[in-house]
């Protein structure tokens, strides 16, 4: 089974972490306890065996248990001492009242050495033995020369367990109660600390959710108390839906603004034909009103054509074609095609020609749309009577090109836009019919394309300056 | 009824001012933002047609500012920003129509009626006046089934009277809203006019559909003397 869930994750295995320590501390415990008392017990077993053995005597060829006479003196130990010998010697076997008729384990090795085990008797009680091979003591005012050695001993003490058992029962529920409760309370515990700690990630996921790359409107907050885990990716995720909103607005600014270059000419279109077929009209009338259609057309047809470029060099399917090009050559036939809207608009083209014929490795049709461009955008721009100054010359062996105009008072593009298609200062626009707003976009697509490098300058004198590197 | 154009795109302001002016409506044009506030400020219109992209001050900008003037005038946006976002844009700017171009010329001479109405408080496009009917929306005058030929200045005329029928219009009223910003008439213009549509309307041995209220203006209504 995944679990996807950190919370649940960190709930589950601290859990089963505790559970598993708690459990293992319990073994720990519970046998360090059990041995312990056993311990206990059989010490007692011993010091019992140790007082018990020398009451075992040899008078004369007998073994005289003398512990039994000691035992029915006693009431409370002859009900409660389990004891029996066995004289190998002779087989006779001797048990304590409190044993009746059931047999101990005869237990034992070697001389002193103790053996300990744990039955359970006839009469189903449990009890702790311990048994040994002694040799009796030797009654030496009977006779001097007994020989204990040759009276061998077994015996066997047993204590009953219950008072053992029954500690390490009460020891084993508190053991077992203790790491229930213990695993509960860790088990509550994690679970507010992660629902606590993982709330930081909530808020973020709640605000990433509420945020829609769709709406431009829609602004991301600035996270905070975002937990140090989390941050670089908090970071770099609000970076990417950034980054995607910019996209989106862009692109939607871009189709808006297609349409409208297209949609606008094309209701000219239409409103000029559906007036021309209102009504019957003299022949004059019918062709002023088709030409008037073709002078719309015709700026259309540029636009798209400039829009079909465009897509094509986005999509890396426009056909290129390197070779020499002299960029005199090129921009002396860009301005003669201007000639006419220079002419109407009173301004003057400063050429600065330093190198008499700059070569350069290029797409000839490519590179010269995107002069035009430049010098275009500097004819429609520029103040009328003002001069633009058109320079191209040899930096090192890097080829450039520099185109600058006067501007307006107060007027001045915003220079990280330029470049978007269709971008313009406000919604407003100008009056010119030769401007459509994809011309720089149109350029800095072919730069790139290219492999040249296109940048706008507003210098300190107010001036715009459009410079290409090779 | 007397229209205002603001739009930048000559060739497609030309056909607009062409058609409206065909169906009998004085259109006043600005091809410039600032112009165009400048005309909607200072005159009386009965549709706005306004471009939202437009040279010096935008569109919106000039929606907001006649609303926050307090200017009802109907307001039809024409505009190539066709997205969902664009059309609430403008009509929540204070629009009260909002055209996609491009669009036909029809669909937008029925959506200055239908404003036209709105503002007027007609809820049908057929105006009875005893036996006089006036179709406003297919621009057409008959009497007892009897179509009756206006000219274009005679039937914008009789439209304004027919948008408010019942109530006494001063000669003021029709020169704000008959004849357009370039048009230098006569004093007497209004009563000239009024008395070619008196001619026109009043059949043999018939009761008049205007009346004079001295000092006070016309009034749409038939009368028998």
């Amino acid at each position: 089974m995944k679990i996807h869930s950190i919370r649940t994750r960190l709930i589950i295995g601290t859990s089963l972490a505790i559970a598993v320590i708690l459990t293992i501390g319990t073994v720990v415990i519970y046998r360090s306890m059990s041995k312990s008392l056993l311990g206990q017990l059989d010490s007692e077993l011993e010091q019992t065996l140790s007082l018990v053995a020398p009451e075992l005597e040899i008078t004369g060829d007998t073994v005289d248990n003398e512990w039994l006479s000691h035992l029915e003196d006693d009431p409370l130990r002859k009900h409660r001492d389990l004891i029996q010998t066995w004289d190998s010697t002779t087989g006779v076997v001797t048990r304590s009242p409190a044993l009746g008729e059931m047999d101990l384990p005869k237990l034992g090795g070697e001389k002193f050495e103790r053996t300990f085990e744990t039955i359970i008797l006839e009469d189903g009680h449990k009890v702790r033995v311990i048994g040994a091979r002694i040799f009796p003591t030797p009654d030496t005012s009977s006779d001097p020369k007994l020989v204990p050695e040759e009276h061998p001993q077994m015996i066997s003490l047993a204590l009953n367990t219950n008072r053992v058992d029954k500690a390490l029962r009460r020891l084993l529920r508190t053991l077992i109660w203790g790491a229930i409760v213990s695993i509960l309370g860790s088990l509550g515990a994690i679970y507010l600390v992660t629902r606590f700690s993982l709330r930081p990630i909530k808020r973020v996921e709640d605000e990433l959710i509420s945020f829609d790359v769709h709406d431009p409107q829609s602004e991301l907050r600035k996270f905070e108390n975002v937990p140090d885990e989390v941050a670089g990716m908090v970071r770099e995720y609000r970076g990417l839906l950034e980054r995607i909103a910019k996209a989106r607005t862009r692109e939607r600014d871009f189709s808006a603004n297609a349409a409208h270059e297209l949609r606008t000419p094309l209701a000219g279109i239409l409103a000029t034909l559906e007036q021309a077929t209102a009504k019957p009209r003299e022949s004059e009338d019918y062709l002023q009103r088709i030409e008037e259609t073709l002078n719309i057309v015709r700026p259309m047809q540029k636009l798209v054509g400039r829009l079909m470029h465009f897509t094509r060099l986005q999509s890396g399917t426009e056909p290129i074609s390197m070779g020499p090009v002299n960029i005199h050559a090129l921009m002396a036939e860009r301005i003669c095609l201007l000639e006419k809207r220079i002419e109407r608009r009173g301004l003057v083209i400063e050429e600065n020609l330093i190198d008499p014929d700059p070569i350069v490795s290029s797409d000839e049709s490519l590179l010269s749309i995107l002069i035009c461009n430049l010098i275009e955008n500097s004819v429609s721009h520029a103040p009328e009577n003002s001069t633009i100054e058109v320079k191209a010359f040899f930096e090192g062996e890097n080829g450039r090109v520099e185109i600058t105009n006067r501007t307006l008072p107060g007027e001045f593009p915003d220079l990280e836009k330029i470049f978007n298609p269709f971008y313009r200062q406000d919604l407003a626009r100008k009056l010119d019919e030769n401007h459509c707003g994809i011309g720089l976009a149109l350029s800095r697509e072919i730069a790139t394309t290219l492999g040249l490098r296109l940048e706008v300058v507003r210098r300190e004198d107010g001036c715009f300056l459009a410079r290409l590197i090779f | 009824m007397r229209i205002l154009l603001v739009e930048d795109y000559a060739p497609l302001s030309k056909a607009i001012i062409e058609s409206l002016k065909e169906v009998g409506y004085s259109v006043d044009s600005s091809a410039t933002g600032d112009e165009g506030l400048w005309y909607a400020k200072n005159h009386t219109y009965d549709v706005i047609l306004l471009d939202i992209m437009l040279p010096e001050v935008d569109g919106l900008t000039i929606l907001r500012t006649l609303r926050k003037m307090g200017r009802s005038t109907p307001i039809i946006v024409i505009s190539a920003r066709d997205s969902v976002e664009h059309r609430i844009e403008g009509l929540d700017a204070g629009a009260d129509d909002y055209l996609v171009k491009p669009f036909e010329l029809k669909e937008l001479q029925a959506r200055i009626r239908s404003q036209t109405r709105r503002a007027y408080d007609k809820k049908s496009s057929v105006v009875e006046v005893g036996d006089l009917e006036i179709n406003l929306g297919t621009k057409r005058v008959s009497r007892k089934a009897e179509e009756i030929l206006l000219s274009r200045r005679e039937y914008g005329l009789l439209e304004y009277l027919a948008y408010r029928a019942g109530e006494v219009v001063t000669r003021q009223d029709i020169w704000d809203h008959v004849y357009d910003y370039y048009e230098e008439a006569s004093s007497n213009a209004v009563d000239v006019y009024i008395g070619y549509l008196r001619k026109k309307l009043k059949g043999p041995g018939e009761g008049s559909y205007i009346q004079t209220r001295r000092g006070q203006g016309y009034l749409l209504e038939f009368s028998e003397v």
